[in-house]
């Protein structure tokens, strides 16, 4: 192992066209020793491009890949060393388990004792022992999902990239499955690329994420960042759900600002550096960070609403309200005891902490 | 239960229609173990003729004749289908839509025609009637239907296998052999078992192209009945028809014979 290096991966300036259409665009980011870094994207975003990149599978039209630190654009994907584990799996029908996992490792030349050692190794870490007879088809579909990972383990590759490696499974197993491999990423310290259009999955197994739309870089950060100050309309609205409000700043004091979002409605936010009067900004508000409650405390940023739609999802619940003001907000809270019903009247109340701004050009 | 006209007049149609295609063979079959020759109904069971057939050593000559022909254009058939089918099916380019076209010609133009252009071009060329000339022929003649097969068998070919192979350090050479060929199999025996009937039937190309001394056994079979009038002939009519009717059941068996015929893709999971 490369041991002074801190870039596993290094993805520079890469681009992709597809004769006119660009697919992804001077895309750039890294992936550290050990590190488990998603790529996070709606369908057509150019992520499962840009992974393909990496394995080899499609040359780019520009930009550079390094793995541990040697150039592989141009290199040929049998030369590379990554492992992939693909959607659909694609595990060979014509192979039993073993004979799956071993492919590789044969071609290599190694001797048959450490080939069956190696193989017994990846079963065991799969789960899969006992299986090694079996062909695909005679698998259920999360059993060959483990074959498809023992596979890519068995040959050490220097990194795994995986392709939506749960997106055919059922929710329950995907969930179990998510869990199981985030434990075992961290046990052997793999350094793991992983794509995804699951935002739950991104932000509950990586260390950080990379938020792609339309063939460029969103966003990189840690989850949390993400999530909580998402920095851009469009991770805001990706990631999670968002209220928006489109507003002026009015006042700015030592540590608040005051934002006018219409004619009856002001939200005061904490005041951040580059804020000034005058400014156009869109105020974001996630919907778990709005306090409901039954009548008003006089207090700052506190609003009455009107209940219109109530969604149950169990453990919390999403209220569509109306502003006095006229505007929908979304509501998200734990389930309690306290049950609202349609045409509720509520009042809301939210700390001025809890508001992120975005800057809007004066058009 | 009512079955009304219409149906039992289709019902009709077909089973004549069935006689009408079956009877000749039947004739055939029936005329070659028959002990008293040329007189019907058969009036006992002899193998005699049959015996005859395959000692005389002009029809075993032919018939090995057949078998090697069959065999070697089959095979560079096959080899050629596999390299266009992979382009066909796998890239676009410029031209892509009168390669197609080109390749399915033979099936197009009368075999007799066919075979007597491919005569006159191989003899400008310095072929004419040779063992060479024979292998061209023939296996321009089964091309297409290996073409057929094998690009039914890769259009439902999910790739990702490939790029899973090349992805463990298979070469591309390796991956075709070790992943490819293995997963398509089932349309690769459908497609080696057809051209072979294709050619070990064949008439007119052989009569145009084989040289002198090494006559397929179909050709051999017509000069024999042109001249004498005997069971012999059709004892070895008779080995022939049973022998394409062997390789077309293991067909059957392979594939299924009408997907294998409408080109669609036999045993490729999706």
């Amino acid at each position: 192992m490369t041991h002074a290096l801190t870039q596993s991966i290094w993805v520079d300036g890469v681009a992709k066209k597809y004769g006119d259409v660009s697919v992804v665009d001077d895309v750039s980011f890294d992936v550290r020793p050990g590190e488990f870094v998603s790529l996070l994207g709606p369908s057509g975003c150019g992520k499962t491009t840009t992974l393909r990149m990496i394995a080899g599978f499609v040359m780019p039209s520009g930009g550079r890949v390094l793995v541990n630190g040697a150039d592989v654009t141009y290199a040929p994907p049998d030369k590379r060393n990554v492992g992939f584990v693909f959607q659909n799996y694609a595990l060979w029908p014509h192979m039993t388990v073993l004979e799956n996992i071993t492919f590789g490792l044969k071609l290599r030349g190694r001797t048959s004792t450490a080939i069956r050692s190696k193989a017994d190794e990846v079963l065991g870490i799969t789960g899969l022992t006992g299986f090694e007879g079996r062909l695909p088809r005679q698998l259920s579909g999360g059993q060959q999902q483990r074959v498809a990972l023992a596979r890519a383990l068995a040959l050490d590759p220097a990194l795994l990239l995986m392709d939506e490696p749960l997106s055919n499974l059922d929710r329950a197993l995907r969930i179990t499955m998510r869990r199981e491999l985030k434990q075992l990423q961290s046990r052997l310290n793999m350094t793991t690329l992983y794509v995804t259009h699951d935002q739950e999955e991104a932000l509950s197994m990586s260390d950080r994420v990379v938020i792609m739309s339309g063939g460029k870089i969103a966003r990189i950060a840690k989850p949390r960042e993400i999530y909580e100050d998402p920095r851009s309309e469009f991770v805001a609205d990706f990631v999670g759900n968002t209220n928006f409000f489109d507003g002026r700043v009015v006042e700015v004091a030592d540590d608040r600002a005051v934002v006018q979002c219409g004619a009856s409605l002001k939200f005061a936010v904490t005041r951040e550096d580059s804020i000034s009067v005058g400014q156009q900004v869109r105020v974001l508000l996630r919907p778990e960070r709005i306090r409901v409650k039954n009548r008003p405390e006089a207090r700052e940023n506190e609003l009455s609403a009107c209940i219109e739609m109530i969604e149950y999802f169990g453990p919390t619940i999403r209220y569509t309200a109306k502003l006095q003001s006229g505007e929908n907000l979304y509501i998200e809270t734990h389930n309690t005891s306290q049950d609202h019903v349609i045409d509720d009247q509520i009042w809301i109340e939210i700390e001025p902490k809890h508001f992120r701004l975005l800057h809007r050009n004066k058009a | 239960m009512r079955i009304d006209f219409g149906t039992w007049m289709l019902r009709l149609f077909t089973y004549v229609a069935m006689a009408f295609l079956f009877f000749p063979i039947a004739i055939t079959l029936l005329v070659s173990i028959n002990p008293n020759e040329f007189i019907l109904p058969p009036t006992g069971v002899t193998m005699e003729w049959f015996r005859a057939a395959w000692t005389s050593s002009k029809f075993v000559d032919a018939m090995v004749v057949s078998l090697v022909l069959g065999i070697v254009a089959t095979l560079s058939a096959n080899a050629l289908a596999l390299l266009a089918v992979l382009a066909l099916v796998r890239y676009n380019f410029p031209g892509k839509a009168f390669v197609n076209l080109l390749i399915m010609s033979p099936i197009l133009i009368p075999a007799t025609i066919f075979s007597l252009a491919l005569y006159v071009f191989l003899a400008r060329i310095g072929l004419g009637g040779s063992i060479t000339s024979l292998v061209i022929g023939h296996t321009i003649h089964v091309l297409p239907f290996a073409v057929r097969i094998l690009a039914a068998s890769l259009q439902n070919f999910d790739t990702s296998l490939e790029e899973a192979a090349r992805n463990v350090g298979a070469s591309g050479t390796r991956t075709l052999f070790s992943i490819t060929l293995p997963v398509i199999k089932t349309g690769l025996i459908s497609s080696l078992t057809l051209c072979f009937v294709l050619s070990w039937n064949d008439f007119p190309i052989s009569v145009f192209l084989a040289p002198p001394g090494w006559t397929p056994l179909p050709v051999e079979l017509y000069s024999y009945i042109k001249y004498q009038y005997d069971a012999v002939g059709a004892a070895l009519a008779s080995s022939l028809i049973i022998l394409s009717a062997i390789a077309i059941i293991i067909l059957d068996r392979a594939t299924g014979i009408r997907r294998a015929i409408r080109g669609e893709a036999p045993g490729v999971k999706s």
